[in-house]
């Protein structure tokens, strides 16, 4: 029996990065607007936004990564022992979706946090 | 009369998991079947309850100007008609439907931990006697079911009702957290042997998820209802901006656990109609992976869109915006279980039968309230409808279609199993009919009354305004409502005596429950059922297949076959505790601890006494553990389990309890930050931190307890020395708890002095309760030692005893830092 023990946390890097993003980059804006952190600009464009912005690229790459690896130890895990490994299969499955998913979610953030006003 | 072999072991089975049928026998029960039923019909009690004072309301509002309820009245009633629809009735009636059911759809006899289950239940009881009991006497919650303050401070509202509130809701919420981890532990380590992940059946997955949420969302709202009975009670500041602090702290912390308890009730409701549709469509659910993906994908995102509950509270848009967007992409999992459902039936072949209608009208009204969600997801429209009645028809159409009707429609499928009758299908269908009439038309007029500016919570409103036509069908559709649920209730209580006998497999359904006896023996299966596919009584063209069956287990004594979690391969013996009062005894005294936090705090202390004395009893290990070396080099007993380097179902709980502290504290912290963000200076003038050298101190005691703790779990060690490792572990967490004591006294401001003040302490005293758990437990774990209890084979308690002394250890260091760095890094 296949015991990917290790790989088997990669389910929860996209599950965790949906509360990691919305709860610093809240912060982030916070942090902005209450206290005048991230006050300068970059390239015309605020700081804040551009925090923004590298915070969502970083998670995108974090994410993609997760999903190469989960897809190609799936395959691994799939072509070594159907049967008896098809559970660990499962979760590798669900970890490249929740990737997919988790990028679309970052795609959409970024267009809606850059619109508008930073602190209206 | 000579008995064979295989009768004289399915007596000595039935004779083992017997239960006891007098008063003493019920009150001591632990089973799951039990418990489960208990939870049933007690929610469902409440649900009529709430249903009543949904119905008085609905009579208030039915013209303008009525009268037949004063404002304050209106405010009780409004309040407990939610409190109760959300904590007494849909978290723990479908938990309570789980603890029935998994274990049967998992193939195995019991849950992982009865006395936890019947813990929980009690926990729930008392916290709901308590809800209705203060409401009959006048001082029920009347600031609403999600309590904001400053409305529900003690200076707009300093009766008793919240202080109601505060302590029921707790009791509520530590019944759901055990129910969760119990459910989690048996789906991940009690199933069939073969049942790997892919041949789980989807209402466990469905289950799964929920658990995993409770376990992270309810510990929040348990600080959040702590810190509020501490501003009314004790005078710290948390949510008072005079002193530093904020109301919208209560909100933050308030619907990082209320959001997913939409999720949470959802879930399993999910899982229901997955089952029902596969049956009656006569194929397994199209999808399989896709579906376990959007469970887990709801799972996760509704941790992230708590922000969209308060679009309204004047945050910033960017900082409100991630919210939209997570919130939105929850529409991709939601249309997958739509499309899984449609897909099945498109490909199958429909019978349509009274569950099968419950689950369709699912389909209708979940996506209709699921529709409307959509559009409040985004900012500009929020603003809006927010406080509107629009938002009070979105909520009962997600509510009533993805928690009611799935419930209505899973109680109506395995009724047959629990009961061995089958209801009356005219009269379901009579039921079914009159219930999704009356959910249309009672709240689809609300969308309207909504869109032309009616606030909710008001008790009255003027004439002329266009929304009495709305009110007055709504409540016309509320009468039609209760009625096609006394309907339905009359169809089971009729049934349990007039209706047909029902057989163990009336639907011709694919998964494990239905291998049971209708109702299932105490004993459940006679043996452990081998699962070759997720539907293991259908073959590939889902006509009635055979299963085979192995029973590596005793029948003399409870036991059970724990499995791996991912491949469902059989690795350990569970032995089952039976009958017992300590969880009753446990439950009262938890009760005693959290009420009396508002009356004594003397009280409180004596109750967490006697909670000690009851744990202590409650851990005492099995005459069976003393003397059993072990019996079975292929499967060891689960006390064996870790010396082979297996995740035996208690330390699976241990990781569970501890998930849910650490989220406890996590929302503590997370309560400092946010404060020393939304301030413009921290600490809050007045306040000091508490000084480097007693930290430092402490910070060295706590260490060299995490290194005694394990130590201590080393083999080589003679047992005397395990003990005093263990005792050493106990002394030096003492002795770091005493030095913060003494530190935290000898400053010149304290709790009451502002909302820095009150976040430090609370900080505090939470690493000191859960440090003191450390304490007890490795002293008992010492006497235990010195006692010989712990040899190379048998060391489980230790591994405990170890990571619990890591954690409290992690707790310390982000206590430690968030006290020393938030006051200098801003």
């Amino acid at each position: 029996v296949i015991r990917p023990r290790a790989y088997r946390i990669l389910i929860l890097v996209p599950l965790m990065a949906w509360t990691t993003h919305v709860a610093i980059g809240f912060s982030t804006v916070s942090l902005h607007c209450r206290r005048g952190y991230l006050s300068g600009s970059l390239l015309h464009l605020s700081a804040t936004r551009a925090a923004l912005a590298a915070l969502s690229f970083a998670a995108a790459v974090v994410i993609i990564a997760i999903a190469i690896a989960a897809l190609r130890r799936g395959r691994a895990i799939t072509i070594a022992d159907r049967d008896t490994a098809e559970g660990g299969g499962v979760v590798m499955a669900v970890s490249a979706l929740a990737c997919c998913l988790v990028l679309l979610y970052l795609v959409w953030a970024v267009v809606l946090t850059s619109a508008g006003s930073v602190c209206a | 009369v000579s008995l064979t072999r295989e009768e004289q072991r399915r007596q000595t089975l039935r004779a083992t998991w017997s239960r006891e049928r007098t008063f003493v026998g019920w009150l001591t029960d632990v089973g799951h079947r039990s418990i489960g039923i208990r939870y049933v019909i007690t929610g469902m009690t409440f649900f009529a309850l709430g249903g009543a004072a949904a119905l008085t309301m609905r009579a208030q509002l039915a013209v303008p100007q009525n009268r037949l309820l004063s404002p304050a009245q209106y405010d009780q009633v409004f309040t407990m008609h939610g409190v109760t629809m959300m904590f007494l009735f849909a978290v723990p009636i479908m938990e309570g439907l789980a603890l029935y059911m998994i274990p049967l759809t998992l193939g195995t006899r019991e849950l992982s931990f009865p006395r936890l289950n019947a813990f929980g239940y009690w926990c729930y009881l008392i916290g709901g006697a308590v809800l209705w009991a203060s409401f009959a006497a006048g001082t029920a919650p009347n600031a609403g079911w999600f309590n904001y303050p400053p409305l529900a401070s003690a200076r707009f509202d300093p009766g008793a009702n919240i202080d109601v509130y505060v302590t029921a809701i707790p009791l509520l919420e530590i019944a759901a957290v055990t129910a969760a981890i119990e459910l989690a532990a048996t789906i991940l380590s009690h199933r069939a042997p073969g049942m790997n992940l892919r041949r789980m059946p989807l209402y466990a997955w469905s289950v799964l998820a929920m658990a995993a949420m409770i376990i992270v969302a309810m510990p929040p709202l348990i600080a959040d209802c702590l810190m509020l009975l501490a501003d009314r009670n004790f005078g710290t500041h948390f949510f008072d901006p005079g002193a530093g602090g904020t109301p919208l702290l209560w909100q933050h912390l308030f619907w990082f656990f209320g959001h997913p308890e939409v999720y949470i009730m959802l879930l399993p409701g999910l899982g229901i109609v997955a089952t029902i549709v596969s049956t009656f469509s006569r194929r397994p659910t199209a999808g399989y992976t896709l579906v376990i993906f959007s469970y887990v994908a709801i799972a996760a995102i509704s941790f992230a869109v708590w922000g969209h509950h308060m679009f309204a509270t004047g945050e910033p848009v960017p900082a409100m915006a991630v919210f939209s967007a997570a919130t939105v992409s929850i529409v991709i999992p939601s249309g997958i279980q739509i499309f899984s459902l449609l897909s099945t039936m498109w490909h199958g072949r429909i019978r349509l039968s009274v569950p099968l209608m419950f689950a369709l009208g699912f389909v209708f009204v979940f996506v209709t309230g699921g529709l409307t969600g959509v559009e409040i997801a985004s900012i500009p429209f929020d603003l809006q409808a927010h406080d509107s009645y629009f938002i009070v028809a979105h909520f009962h159409y997600t509510l009533l279609g993805g928690v009611v009707l799935p419930f209505l429609a899973g109680i109506y499928y395995w009724y047959p199993k629990m009961t061995g009758r089958m209801l009356d299908d005219r009269v379901g269908i009579l039921s079914f009919a009159l219930i999704f009439l009356g959910i249309n038309l009672t709240f689809f007029p609300m969308h309207l009354a909504g869109l032309t500016g009616m606030p909710r919570r008001v008790y009255t409103y003027p004439a002329g305004l266009g929304w009495g036509e709305y009110q007055a069908l709504a409540t016309a559709g509320s009468v039609v409502l209760a009625g096609g649920m006394l309907v339905y209730l009359a169809n089971l209580l009729v049934s349990l005596r007039r209706g047909r006998p029902a057989g163990d497999n009336p639907w011709g359904a694919g998964t494990l429950e239905w291998l049971a006896g209708s109702p299932p023996p105490d004993e459940a299966f006679a043996a452990s059922p081998v699962v070759r596919s997720a539907y293991p009584l259908w073959d590939a063209d889902a006509r009635p297949a055979t299963v085979e069956a192995i029973e590596p287990v005793r029948e003399d004594r409870r036991e059970s076959l724990g499995t791996s979690i991912v491949e469902g391969a059989p690795e350990q013996r569970t032995v089952e505790p039976g009958p017992s009062a300590i969880p009753l005894m446990t439950s009262l005294s938890a009760a005693v601890t959290v009420v009396g936090l508002a009356i004594d705090p003397l009280l409180s202390v004596a109750g967490m006494a006697m909670v000690a004395v009851c744990v202590l009893r409650w851990v005492k290990p099995l005459p069976e553990q003393w003397r059993e070396p072990d019996d079975d080099d292929e499967l060891p007993t689960s006390w064996m389990a870790s010396a082979r380097g297996l995740i035996s179902p208690a330390q699976e709980a241990m990781i569970g309890a501890l998930i849910a502290v650490g989220s406890l504290y996590l929302a503590l912290v997370s309560g400092y930050w946010y404060l020393a963000i939304v301030r413009g200076s921290w600490p809050v003038p007045g306040v000091g931190t508490p000084a480097l050298g007693p930290v430092t101190i402490a910070t060295v005691l706590v260490a060299a307890a995490v290194m005694a703790a394990w130590l201590a779990r080393r083999v080589h060690l003679a047992q005397m020395s395990t003990a005093a490792m263990l005792a050493a572990a106990a002394v030096c967490t003492a002795v770091a708890i005493g030095v913060m004591g003494w530190e935290l006294g000898r400053e010149d401001w304290n709790w009451a002095t502002n909302a820095s003040g009150s976040a430090q302490w609370a900080l505090l005293i939470a690493w000191g309760l859960i440090s003191a758990v450390l304490v007890m437990m490795t002293l008992a774990a010492a006497v235990y030692a010195a006692r010989g209890f712990f040899v190379a084979e048998r060391r489980d308690g230790l591994l405990l005893c170890s990571r619990y002394a890591g954690f409290t250890g992690l707790i310390w260091l982000l206590c430690a830092a968030t006290l020393e760095l938030g006051p200098r890094l801003l």
